[in-house]
């Protein structure tokens, strides 16, 4: 069964891929990526009681489809999607999906007003609107000074629970802006499941360019229409100073309007959702070029309670040295100050990136310490290394790596992974 | 009958602000599909483009070193900028209904990309999970993205 559907998705990328090649005609630009990933690891699985290591050698395979220009200049084909097959036959993945369609839709993006139309399976992505669709999309500039973006069908992250039927989602945002100068969006969206109301939620969002320097202020606030109380509240600022970058931060949620209980998810959020707290967090980053090459940052993060007496901060420091063309050398330091003794550790991590054309090699390491032990453990260790080399003008890419991890949960635990990944573009439209 | 009344007012306000702004004209700036020129990793949008007299703050998608984990105002505010550079299955890595490789993991050798969930991830994620349990819910806060949590958390 499991065999079969992944071959069911490949095979309907390869047939998508075959009607949109000659359909595309001499103006059309394909563009097909594939990324074969091998990995090998070895668990312990638990058979009739028994409990036995066992190897496993997950295949995943990542197809990736677009084709612009079809038809007509603006009109475009995308999808992607993802299949895994167990090799081994372990029985590692017997209780999980085998792949997914991420998405896969009809794009028309006309030569005015920002004019987009998509239909297909999409994904949704303004301010507070995060959404998975199967359905219809369309965004429009009004006016100079206002966009208009509306949406509406199913919501793929329900379909698994009680089928599609009575699966709706829909919702927009209008916004108003001057230039870069300021933007003011008031959005709304619904979501219901096998025809009960899920979620509805509204709110609006800002952003705002300070008069002084290359400085703003954004941020959006969002109500649940259902409990009628405001879920979130989540602002942030930048300011330029000189060569420094400042972020600070400022945000906060009620868990009982913010972690929706009714959609499904798993059962501690709806446990979160019954214990009327609410988080309010904030801080800053400092980030600062101290030359053009190398780059310093800094974090610090406060977290406070309505019900938990204590509170929590987070701070850390990480510097990255831009050494030689597309490589990267760089080391991070933290400390979790958790609001209990078994919630604070430290974290620190070294890495690198060295391009050698047309390969690259790679190395990472990190270590935390807990302040109270995790199952008889109060350290993990983290090292993986890496390398890879490009072939047919970039075309193909072939990558291995291994690493490494004791930690408190795996001991001495080694995995090994290999990637294919291979472009091809075909450009109708040069010739 | 109040929520229908608040709906009201901002539909009525919206309806203004559209016949205000329908009779002003100003020159249209549309965000190209693509960018037009070949852009490397950890380029900064301000060393070309300035943010004065810009419709887009340019400043504010400058792939700093904290890039990965404050760049989600910025693209949920104008994704089509994004979308000059990224694909969307870029941003798929972890911005996704269901999938099985933590991005960390499906990109293993981009150690230059400060992606979520690195090293062992499994003890950490209690004491952040404790701490702020939104961090958790932006991306496994729906039946499918959360079959990650089920195993273990019900």
């Amino acid at each position: 069964m499991k065999i079969r559907s992944t071959l069911k998705y490949v095979l309907l990328q390869g047939i998508l891929l075959a009607v949109f090649l000659p359909v595309s005609s001499a103006a059309s630009d394909v563009g097909f990526q594939s990324e074969t990933i091998l990995r090998m690891f070895e668990r312990n699985i638990r058979e009739d009681g028994t409990e036995s290591g066992e190897n496993i050698l997950p295949l995943y395979e990542y197809l990736r489809l677009d084709a612009t220009n079809l038809l007509k200049e603006g009109v475009s084909f995308h999808s992607y999607g993802w299949a895994r097959h167990d090799v081994a036959n372990s029985g590692f993945y017997s209780n999980d999906t085998d792949g997914e369609l991420l998405y896969g839709y009809l794009e028309y993006a006309g030569s005015s007003h920002n004019f987009l139309i998509r239909l297909g399976r999409q994904y949704v992505f303004e301010m507070a609107l995060d959404e998975s669709v199967d359905g219809l999309l369309v965004n429009v500039d009004v006016s100079p000074y206002v966009s208009i973006m509306a949406y509406g069908g199913l919501p793929t992250y329900l379909e698994d629970t009680g089928g599609s039927s009575g699966d709706a989602t829909g919702g927009g945002r209008i916004a108003n802006h001057y230039g870069n100068r300021y933007e003011l969006g008031i959005f709304y969206k619904y979501v219901t499941n096998d025809g009960d109301l899920n979620e509805e939620n509204a709110g609006f969002d800002l952003s705002l360019l300070l008069p002084w320097g290359k400085s703003s202020l954004s941020g959006r606030s969002t109500r649940n229409l259902v409990t009628d109380e405001w879920a979130e509240h989540s602002y942030e600022g930048m300011f330029k100073i000189g060569e420094a970058q400042v972020r600070p931060s400022f945000d906060y949620f009620k868990y009982e309007d913010f972690l929706d209980k009714n959609q499904n998810s798993t059962n501690l959020f709806r446990f979160l959702s019954d214990t009327k707290e609410s988080i309010t967090a904030f801080g800053s980053d400092l980030i600062y070029g101290i030359t053009e090459t190398i780059d310093i940052g800094a974090r610090l993060k406060h977290y406070d309670y309505d019900i938990r007496r204590d509170s929590a901060q987070y701070c850390s420091g990480l510097v990255v040295w831009r050494w030689g063309e597309l490589s990267d050398l760089g080391f991070e330091l933290g400390f979790m100050n958790g609001d209990t003794s078994d919630n604070r550790y430290y974290l620190g991590r070294a890495f690198v990136y060295k391009n050698l054309p047309p390969g690259f090699i790679t190395a990472d390491f990190m270590y935390a310490r807990y302040q109270e032990e995790v199952v008889g453990k109060d350290q993990s260790i983290f090292v993986s290394l890496g390398a890879g080399r490009n072939f047919l003008d970039d075309h193909l890419k072939i990558k291995v790596s291994g690493d490494f991890s004791s930690d408190p949960f795996f001991e001495n635990d080694f995995r090994g992974m290999v990637t294919i990944a291979y472009n091809f573009n075909y450009s109708g439209s040069s010739e | 009958m109040k929520r229908i009344g608040v709906l009201c007012a901002w539909l009525c306000l919206c309806l203004f602000i559209l016949f205000a702004c329908a009779v002003l004209k100003e020159r249209e700036f549309i965000i190209p599909l693509t960018h037009p020129d070949e852009v490397g990793r950890n380029e900064m949008c301000t060393e070309c483009h300035e943010t004065e007299d810009e419709t887009i703050i340019f400043e504010r998608y400058n792939h700093t070193v904290y890039f990965s984990d404050t760049h989600g105002q910025e693209a949920s505010r104008n994704v089509r900028v994004c979308n000059m550079c990224h694909q969307q299955s870029f941003c798929n890595d972890c911005h996704v209904t269901h999938t099985e490789l933590k991005p960390s993991i499906k990109n293993q050798t981009d150690t230059y990309r400060r992606m979520s969930h690195r090293g062992d991830y499994l003890t950490r994620h209690r004491m952040d999970g404790r701490i702020d349990p939104i961090s958790c819910f932006r991306c496994h806060g729906n039946p499918k993205s959360s079959k990650t949590c089920v195993r273990c958390h019900g």
